[in-house]
């Protein structure tokens, strides 16, 4: 079975952490996100390439990352970023995210995760600012950490991603 | 052509090979030339097979066992002689390793049941909830490699795992993911500017060894305490790894099958490594022998210090008796804690045993003494004492059996003196010339040695002074004994009172007199009354002082009364109210607590009217504090 490390990012408090909680597999503590910077989790997902197992490295993060929080992006084969449906500017700091994280380690598969999609009445994202995103390269996709509406879609299509580059790397 | 002549042409022709062939012929059917010829190929022949393949032994086995066993059958003896030096070495030797291999079983078995050490064991490994078993590997082992995790050191990614336990342990993948994890933090946090990896972690009993190469990690959780040497082989392994699949590891995109060719060099790496028992013990250990050679000598030296302490003791006991006068010992022996003393003692000197035990035996005394009369002038004085009854006024020295009397006596006393001395043994002479004559015989002259009081009566019959009257208890302890009074022989007490306790019964009886009324259904006494509380204090003051004097406890007795309106409950409860208001009062005005005690007239059934008022009552008592004078 082929094992693949992803990195969840995205700014402070656009729900990392209970994306990766409501899909994965627990292995350690949360207390390590505060204290170490990072926990790792992992899931197996079936792909219509064969079985693939997940590495998650959810980095604790801001808007931008620190110089330690960027090691451990090293390795990676692809990239979660998650930003806060329901507050507009987690959409730029996940834009400038990904930025630095290409320029460090070259375009990887990503995807885009628009979180708290359950909280509809405080949404501030619009279509405008959703095509300017992806003008820019982040297709975002609508979901919710706490109904779990579309994270294992998400994740999923990360996963084909990565299998589809890994089988034909061109 | 003519017969005859091609016969002759084949005679020419083949004759010599005909001659060969002739010759091979008889070779052949010749028994004893074939043999002669075989025997010439024979070892050859033997060998080669043997090198080919087993045909040869096996077609041999059969009838080889068969040859063997039937000439074992007809000669046994034979046999017997032929394997003899082979077979005694052979039965010595398996004898001596089965009595070698079952002393180190007993040994162990011993070691591993009895030894306080096990015993500890098995009750940590009992608390801990772990096999026995189990629990003595991991305390002997000087270590052992648990898991091997070889991890890509770019991605986190694990390569390879193998491990010998079958602990439910984490996800292995998560596991190699988060060690990278906490290196990167290490390094991050701590050595930022420095090269260098994570290379040990320890946590209790378990460390974690990472050795780095260029493109993977050997991560070695480790039991124990690990030596130097098993980190060369962890590295030993990595750089065969490196070196073998440099490539591979370079591409290491996550495929785990792609890489399961290096499990046997990471299996490699699972080492254990046992503590050899005999070093674990800090410095070597005593053999039994020794052990009880020491326990011996140690028994030996409190033998005989115990031996030597008691031969002193006996010592003293010796010296003791020849220092007390009266006793003369003629055998003292000791048979272990047991004194047995022969000899002679006056019947007034010391008793034996309170002489050895004065002199600190602690054991048996088994003693006979024969009585004997000592002239001993100490012996002598004392039988003088006993017999002439000397009084206080007198004074009796003796030296060289001489005894000399001074001081006052009554004529009558040395009138029978001489008739006394008569019956003392050992009494060479005596010298009472220094006496003075004091023959009392008025009462006016007894008067002025006792100094009566003027409340007191006194009467002097027949030499038996009586007492009358009323007498304070301090003069009357005071008064000399009988025989210290010239003239009395006797005093009689029973006619004279303490004049204390009659004042005592004065300030009773006012006491007594006294009531306190209250209110009716009120628990405390009429302010008109409360001036009483001083007075009676000071009576209770005084009368303590009295009681005090002549060693009794005094008491007031406070009690409390109710009229009949109510329950019987309620006028108990108010009456008992009643009397602790009083001795609050009284506590307040400076009554020392114990002095007082409280009732209710209900309860304690006592005397007296049915009034809501309170009554008074001051009693002595036998004091409770021992008296120096008793």
């Amino acid at each position: 079975m082929r094992t693949a490390k992803v990195c969840i990012i995205g700014d402070f408090a656009v729900g990392k952490t209970s994306t990766v909680a409501r899909f994965a597999k627990n292995e350690f503590s949360p207390k390590y996100l505060t204290t170490v910077g990072v926990k790792i989790d992992t899931k197996e997902i079936e792909t219509s390439r064969g079985r693939m197992k997940l590495i998650i490295w959810d980095v604790a993060g801001t808007d931008r990352l620190a110089e330690i929080e960027f090691a451990y992006l090293r390795g990676s084969a692809g990239i979660i970023i998650v930003a806060d449906g329901t507050r507009a500017p987690t959409v730029d700091s996940a834009l400038r995210l990904k930025a630095d994280v290409f320029d460090q380690y070259g375009k990887l598969p990503i995807v885009a995760m628009l979180n708290k999609s359950d909280l509809s009445q405080l949404w501030e994202i619009d279509d405008d600012i959703l095509a300017t995103s992806k003008a820019e390269g982040l297709d975002w996709i609508r979901c919710s950490a706490k109904s779990g509406d579309n994270v294992a879609k998400a994740i999923e299509a990360l996963a084909e991603a990565i299998m589809s580059l890994s089988a034909d790397p061109t | 052509m003519n017969p005859n002549r091609l016969e002759e042409l084949r005679d020419i022709l083949l004759r010599p090979d005909q001659e060969k062939l002739d010759e091979l012929r008889a070779r052949i059917e010749e028994t004893e030339q074939r043999a002669v010829d075989i025997a010439e190929v024979l070892p050859e022949s033997v060998t080669t097979s043997f090198a080919r393949d087993s045909r040869l032994t096996q077609a041999l086995r059969s009838p080889l066992r068969q040859c063997v066993s039937e000439s074992v059958r007809e000669d046994p003896e034979e046999y017997a002689d032929a394997l003899f030096p082979i077979m005694g070495p052979a039965i010595r030797r398996a004898v001596a390793e089965a009595f070698k291999a079952w002393i180190q079983q007993a040994n162990q078995a011993l070691e591993q049941n009895f030894s306080p050490r096990n015993l500890k064991w098995r009750f940590e490994a009992w608390r801990a909830g772990v096999p026995y078993g189990e629990y003595v590997l991991q305390r002997t082992l000087a270590y052992r490699v648990e898991d091997v995790y070889l991890v890509h050191s770019a991605s986190g990614l694990l390569i390879g795992h193998v491990t010998d336990n079958d602990r439910v342990a984490k996800d292995e993948d998560a596991v190699s993911a988060m060690f990278t994890a906490i290196q990167d933090f290490v390094k991050d946090s701590f050595a930022r500017e420095q090269s260098g990896e994570l290379t040990t972690a320890e946590l209790g009993e378990l460390t974690l060894w990472a050795v780095h190469g260029p493109t993977a990690t050997i991560i070695a959780v480790i039991r124990g305490v690990p030596p130097a040497a098993l980190r060369v082989e962890l590295e030993r392994t990595l750089e065969l790894i490196e070196t073998q699949h440099s490539q591979a590891l370079r591409e290491y995109s996550g495929d785990r099958e792609s890489m399961l060719h290096l499990e046997p060099d990471l299996r490699s790496c699972l080492l254990v490594s046992l503590n050899d028992p005999v070093e674990r013990e800090p410095g070597p250990r005593p053999s039994p022998a020794v052990i009880l050679l020491a326990l011996i000598a140690v028994g030996a030296v409190l033998w005989f210090g115990y031996g030597f302490w008691m031969q002193n003791r006996v010592t003293s006991v010796a010296d003791a008796f020849d220092a007390t006068p009266g006793v003369v010992v003629t055998r003292l022996e000791r048979d272990g804690r047991t004194l047995f003393v022969r000899g002679l003692r006056d019947p007034l000197a010391p008793e034996p045993s309170e002489i050895v035990a004065t002199a600190g035996w602690s054991g048996e005394l088994d003693g006979e003494f024969m009585p004997f009369l000592s002239l001993e002038d100490e012996l002598v004085l004392e039988r003088a004492r006993v017999a002439l009854e000397p009084p206080s006024s007198v004074s009796m020295q003796i030296e060289a059996g001489m005894l000399t009397i001074q001081g006052s006596a009554t004529s009558a006393w040395i009138g029978e003196l001489e008739s006394s001395v008569a019956a003392v043994p050992g009494l060479a002479g005596m010298d009472y010339s220094e006496v003075s004559i004091v023959d009392v015989t008025t009462l006016q002259q007894l008067r002025e040695v006792i100094g009566p009081p003027a409340s007191v009566e006194l009467s002097l019959e027949d030499s038996r002074l009586a007492i009358y009257g009323e007498a304070p208890k301090a003069w009357l302890d005071a008064l000399p004994a009988a025989n210290e009074l010239p003239g009395v022989e006797s005093i009689d007490y029973s006619a004279v009172a303490l004049s204390e306790l009659r004042a005592m019964e004065t300030i009773a009886s006012e006491i007594n007199a006294t009531t306190m009324s209250t209110e009716s259904g009120q628990t405390t006494i009429a302010e008109s009354e409360s001036e009483k509380i001083a007075e009676v204090a000071r009576a209770v003051r005084e009368y303590a002082a009295l009681a005090t004097l002549i060693d009794l406890d005094p008491r007031i007795v406070i009690t409390g009364h109710s009229d009949d309106s109510g329950t019987e409950a309620f006028n108990i409860a108010i009456e008992r109210q009643r009397a602790e208001s009083v001795a609050d009062a009284l506590l307040v005005a400076g009554i020392e607590s114990q002095w007082i005690a409280t009732r209710s007239q209900l309860e304690a059934q006592a005397p007296g009217a049915r009034a809501p008022q309170v009554t008074l009552r001051l009693e002595a008592l036998a004091s409770s504090e021992p008296n120096g004078q008793d």
